[in-house]
């Protein structure tokens, strides 16, 4: 594979614009979270996460680890340009990363300690945040959950995992559980210590996030095989170079918001696409389920999943985790809460434009479930709201100070909570969704291995 | 108006007097109106027919007084003289007001004072209440709503004859409250007797499931409703329970509240850990209702929004005793109390008790044998005897007895007819009137039986009892050897509770704690007993320097005070280990000592919000001194906030730019030192050095406590005053027998009383002002047995 040298500004001017990679939103943060996720990684450390080389990539991966940095750092901040500072601090002690390779809230894992794993999505359980993989190459079972503050993208947009079809490709970087959660996987066959998930994302999200996509280098329809090249800022972990897919009939090429037939997959397009389960999966050969051929393909299936997951979380409230609470003997708390990151925009937005109403805070579990959160809530009086620059992956950088006049047991520093502000109507959540009982609790509190 | 009239023909002829002297007529005030009125208000020229060169100066003539009061108000608002005339100087517009105001209040005393042949001086609310228990036993609450209608005060005095008046709407109120209070006292069954038991592991819980032992956590603002009253009447109640005080070490604070009035009815501090609890036994009064055992430690477990279900069961606090995270948040991360706790195992109730003093007093009262007359009249004699102080003489009780007869006549039963007169006996204006005097001769001395009962009302607040009722009629009372081996014996007696807590309330006007509620933004951790504490701090206070027989002194400074452990903490002095109140040694660090740094009497002036120096110096006026400053003029501006893009200021910073008006600043010049004495308390009496502004800009400033007095004597802050004021102890001393001989006398003092209280404030002088030496040279005075 040939590469044109460019340099370092160039190389970024390149990733920054390319309309291959698609165009980066500012106001989205979809893409600030995943800069932040590369920027987090040290070279030498992502070299050593780097999965062993795919097919026909030993040859052709070329570290650029530098670049990948510097490159990132500037997505970073062109994700918080858009994020109106209110005050901008150094970052504050309760949203520094652990060193630890062990999680222990409220402090964010350290991006460095991930391992990345790649995988089919093949079990669900979409009410606790929990799910397993088919690891590439026909591998084990790789049951995981994902951290409180873990983000799954899916088509390019925020999701949850219960967007993501069965048997769609995903990577991930996984970690390992959180002081205390050791048990949230139960022991299985060639288990990974690395069950709990920070980032998990469909092709199409994984390598437009970084700058990646792919060139059809030939179609052949006879012998339903695809094959590409990586374009793009190559990725570290996954596929980077040439690849040949599988094709057939049912592969969904999109063009602007259609589906349009095989025959319109030609050679030098450059194209997203997602991935699936093949006949040679043994020996990592995948199936394309769909591809993007156009700009407007992309954003549309991006904008058809925001739109869900937006609703999503304003029904289920934004998430966050209590830093530092203090408590007042006579009544009431000041407590202190990092919003997690991940989610869209408009979310933060409305969040930051009620804060004169106040916001209605529950308690969430480690699945981020909730109880009876339309009832069993507290409302917190916003005494602070403070924007950190470079928070660490997981965070959304927002921080804020509420006054509450009563406070509830789940109320503790490292306990997660969901946070309504006005603009969002109150909603009961299903029956299955809500935890009912400290029976249920314990229960969903472990995985059921399926 | 004594108040000032001593204070101003005795007290403040002292070099250290703090308010302006009165100005002599001729040489200053008449000058002024020849020179800056009398021009255009004359013999010829009446300018708004108004006429001042011959306006005579009798103030205690009303339509006069009128006149000047209309004079006063027309140069304290500014009005007069008009601009385009010439303006007098600051310094001779303040004297002159100074003195119309001076002579107003004069007048009005002497009005206020003026006796005829009868006085009559109606019972306060609270000395009702007293006299139907000492009459009957019966315990009637005379502050329920709708019970009595509000006494009007004098400078905190709820007992000036003059004011209390009587309106249909009382003597309404009068016959419903006879009419209750002779029920219980002979009720027609008598009451239920209960006892009952309430257990938090009555086993009711092993039935769904849950092992003991149990118990009723009481979180703040939560109860447990447990107790029903169905009649009214003393109550015994054993309550076993544990309290945990919070993690900043405030102690937990059990109340007993009454579902109907919606108020704590009695309440006491508890501290006992989780695994030794202790049995709290109360004796009290209790109206018919339903009750809750309830936590009333402030915490706000009230924001409006109730918790989809908080029920659980709870049994230590080892065993996680809230293990939903929905439910409220009780422990902190170290695993202390958030909030002062209380923990219940069981509740008793035992009553009405009827004790034998108290059945003692309701016998003989009542004929034994139904439709005996003869015997009915004997008993109507007793009664009405008793309960007007005075024998009641054949020809009023044979009225009673015909009220008697015609209720039988009209069907009543004997017993119904025979309540009848009795409660038209307790709405005889004999029985809510003290009365003194004679239509029929004028005398200034009150007779024997006069004396016992203004004797029992000043320091019993209620009638006299057998023997001083003996003294009365036997005649002897009089007698300074008899008056005094009574004054001795009453001073002894138990009902002196209801003179040291009565007197102090009334001379130092506790009814206005909380008069304005403490902000609750602000001021977060105010709440109702730490106002209530705040007000027996200072009653207790006063119990004590009797008790031990202190002198006055100690009202000024002192090393010690009266504090339970909410108050200890708001004062920020080291936590109590017990919980009832106690004699606390004061360190200097503390900052207290004696009344004026209360913060009884500390928050009494202030707004709710912040602190009101002008008004504390007001009150000191009054309540130290016994003078009341002149009225504030009409219209005066209130100080702005500190707007936002200005520096934080203090009140006293702004009150010194805002007073820039000539009568303003005069007055303002003697009233404010007394208050910034006091400007390192904040509005609740709290110690502070920067004085927190809301709004403005930069740090709170720092508060500046200094001053110097209208006589040139500097002082550097409370204590420095307190050193001034102690150095004058005289006219403190004087000032305080004028308070206690308008609470003993039950009318304002005049000019003509003056010279009894120098001669009364000058014998005590000699013992070191001990307060019960003040007392009993007051009894032994002649102004005691004046009318």
């Amino acid at each position: 594979m040939k590469h044109t040298i460019r340099t370092q500004p160039e190389r970024l001017a390149l990733v920054l614009t390319s309309p291959l990679v698609g165009e980066v939103d500012a106001k989205r943060r979809v893409g600030g979270e995943a800069c932040r996720d590369v920027a987090a990684l040290p070279p030498t450390v992502s070299q050593s996460l780097a999965t062993s080389p795919t097919r026909g990539e030993a040859k052709t991966r070329t570290h650029l680890p530098r670049l990948v940095a510097f490159a990132a750092l500037g997505f970073s901040a062109m994700a918080f340009f858009a994020f109106a500072q209110e005050k901008k601090e150094t970052l504050a002690p309760a949203t520094v990363p652990t060193k630890e390779a062990v999680a222990r809230a409220p402090k964010f894992v350290s991006a460095d300690a991930g391992k990345y794993i790649s995988g089919e999505l093949v079990f669900v359980d979409g009410v606790n945040r929990r799910g397993a993989l088919r690891l590439d190459g026909d591998g084990p079972m790789h049951y995981f959950a994902m951290l409180p503050y873990g983000m799954v993208g899916y088509n390019g947009a925020p999701a949850e995992l219960r967007d993501v079809p069965l048997g769609t490709h995903l990577h991930g970087y996984f970690h390992l559980p959180p002081l205390g959660e050791e048990d949230t996987i139960p022991p299985h066959q060639r288990a990974n210590p690395n069950n709990h998930a920070l980032t998990l994302e469909d092709d199409f999200s994984y390598y437009q996030r970084r700058g990646q996509a792919w060139k059809i280098v030939a179609v052949d329809l006879k012998k339903n095989k695809l094959d590409v090249a990586a374009t793009g800022k190559p990725v570290k972990d996954g596929i980077n170079g040439k690849y040949t897919f599988d094709i057939d009939t049912n592969t969904r090429v999109w063009k602007g918001r259609s589906i349009v037939g095989l025959d319109s997959l030609t050679p030098e397009q450059t194209v997203q696409l997602n991935l699936s389960w093949a006949q040679g999966a043994v020996n990592k050969e995948f199936v394309v389920t769909d591809v993007w051929l156009d700009d407007d393909a992309r954003k549309f299936a991006t904008e058809m999943q925001r739109r869900r997951n937006v609703r999503y979380q304003q029904q289920r409230w934004l998430p966050g985790w209590i830093d530092s609470i203090e408590h007042f003997d006579y009544g009431g708390a000041i407590i202190t809460i990092t919003l997690f990151g991940g989610m869209d925009q408009s979310l933060y937005d409305d969040m930051k434009a009620s804060r004169e109403t106040g916001y209605w805070v529950a308690t969430a579990e480690k699945t981020l479930r909730t109880w009876f959160h339309r009832a069993d809530r507290k409302v917190g009086r916003v005494q602070e709201w403070k924007e950190i620059e470079n928070p660490p992956l997981g965070s959304s950088g927002i921080q804020v100070k509420l006054k509450f006049a009563e406070v509830l047991e789940g109320y503790r520093p490292g306990r997660n909570v969901r946070l309504k502000c006005d603009r969002w109507a109150f909603v009961t959540m299903p029956f299955e969704e809500r935890v009912k009982s400290i029976e249920e609790q314990k229960r969903s509190a472990v995985m059921s291995l399926p | 108006m004594m108040r000032s009239l001593v204070s101003v023909a005795l007290a403040f002829a002292a070099s250290t007097a703090t308010a302006a002297e009165p100005t002599d007529f001729d040489a200053t005030v008449q000058p002024f109106f020849k020179t800056y009125c009398v021009r255009c208000h004359n013999d010829k020229l009446q300018k708004g027919d108004f006429r001042l060169d011959n306006l005579p100066r009798d103030f205690t003539n009303l339509p006069i007084a009128q006149k000047w009061g209309e004079l006063l108000f027309r140069l304290n608002s500014g009005e007069m003289p008009p601009k385009k005339e010439p303006q007098p100087k600051a310094e001779e517009l303040g004297k002159v007001a100074d003195w119309i105001s001076t002579r107003l209040k004069e007048g009005e005393a002497a009005r206020m004072a003026k006796r005829g042949p009868i006085t009559h001086y109606r019972l306060s609310r609270e000395e009702y209440g007293h006299t139907v228990y000492d009459l009957l036993g019966v315990y009637f609450d005379v502050n329920l709503p709708g019970a009595f209608n509000d006494d009007p005060r004098w400078h905190g005095f709820d007992r000036i004859g003059s004011l209390l008046s009587l309106s249909p709407s009382h003597v309404e109120r009068y016959f419903r409250a006879a009419e209750t209070v002779l029920e219980r006292a002979y009720p027609a069954a008598p009451p239920k007797a209960q006892k009952t038991r309430r257990d938090a592991d009555d086993g009711k819980w092993k039935a769904q499931g849950e092992s003991g032992p149990i118990r009723w956590l009481l979180w703040p603002d939560h109860g447990q409703h447990l107790l029903n009253v169905s009649s009214p009447g003393l109550y015994r109640i054993r309550i076993q329970l544990s309290g945990l005080p919070s993690f900043k070490g405030r102690v937990p604070h059990l109340a007993l509240w009454h579902h109907g009035q919606k108020k704590s009815i009695l309440g006491r501090d508890v501290l006992a850990p989780e695994g030794e609890p202790t049995v709290l036994e109360i004796e009290a009064f209790l109206p018919e209702g339903a009750y809750t055992i309830k936590n009333e430690s402030p915490g706000m477990f009230s924001d409006g929004h109730t918790l989809s279900n908080t029920n659980f069961t709870f049994r230590t606090t080892k065993s996680t005793p809230q293990s939903k995270p929905t439910g409220y948040k009780f422990f902190n991360e170290e695993g202390q109390p958030i909030y002062p706790l209380l923990m219940v195992d069981w509740v008793e109730m035992d009553g009405p008790i009827l004790t034998d003093a108290d059945k003692k007093k309701r016998e003989g009262l009542i004929p034994v044998k139904d439709g005996d007359i003869t015997e009915a009249r004997e008993c109507l004699k007793r009664f009405a005897t008793t309960a007007w102080r005075r024998p009641a003489t054949d020809a009023e009780v044979e009225r009673y007895t015909k009220l008697l007869q015609s209720e039988l006549k009209a069907g009543e039963n004997f017993r119904s007819a025979y309540r009848a007169a009795m409660v038209a006996i307790l709405t005889s204006k004999n029985f809510y009137y003290l009365e003194e005097g004679s239509p029929t001769e004028a005398r200034a001395k009150l007779t024997d039986w006069e004396l016992a009962s203004r004797l029992s009302y000043f320091l019993w607040s209620s009638m006299p009892d057998e023997e001083l009722f003996a003294a009365g009629k036997n005649g002897t009372l009089t007698k300074p050897e008899v008056l005094r081996t009574q004054l001795t014996r009453m001073l002894g007696d138990a009902k002196i509770n209801r003179f040291t807590n009565a007197f102090p309330k009334q001379w130092l006007q506790l009814h206005r704690v909380g008069q304005f509620p403490a902000d609750a933004e602000l001021y977060p951790d105010y709440d109702k007993w730490l106002e209530e504490s705040m007000v027996l701090e200072t009653t207790l206070y006063f119990d004590t320097v009797f008790k031990e027989n202190l002198s006055l002194r100690e009202f000024i400074t002192s090393d010690w005070t009266m504090l339970n452990p909410r108050l200890a903490m708001h004062y920020g002095m080291p936590p109590l280990k017990s919980t009832q109140f106690q004699k606390v040694k004061l360190r200097p660090e503390d900052h207290r000592g004696g009344v004026l740094t209360h913060a009884s009497v500390l928050s009494l002036t202030s707004d709710g919000t912040r602190h009101r120096p002008v008004h504390r110096g007001v009150w000191v006026s009054e309540a130290v001194f016994g003078r009341t400053p002149p009225p504030p003029p009409p219209n005066v501006e209130p100080l702005a906030p500190t707007p936002s893009n200005k520096p934080k200021a203090t009140i006293r910073n702004q009150l010194e730019a805002h007073a820039t008006h000539a009568t303003c600043a005069s007055c303002h010049a003697k009233i404010d030192p007394l208050g910034f004495a006091f400007d390192s308390f904040d509005a609740i009496g709290r110690w502070r050095t920067h004085e927190q502004v809301q709004g403005g800009q930069g740090d709170n400033p720092l508060v500046d406590a200094t001053g110097t007095l209208p006589n040139g004597k500097a002082f550097k802050g409370p204590d420095d005053f307190k050193q001034l004021l102690v150095q004058d102890l005289d006219r403190v001393g004087e000032a305080f027998v004028e308070q206690l001989a308008t609470f003993a006398l039950r009318r304002v003092l005049t000019i003509d009383d003056a010279p009894y209280i120098k001669a009364i404030a000058a014998a005590s002088k000699k013992d070191g002002y001990k307060l019960r030496t003040v007392i009993e040279n007051l009894v032994m005075s002649d102004l005691f047995q004046k009318r």
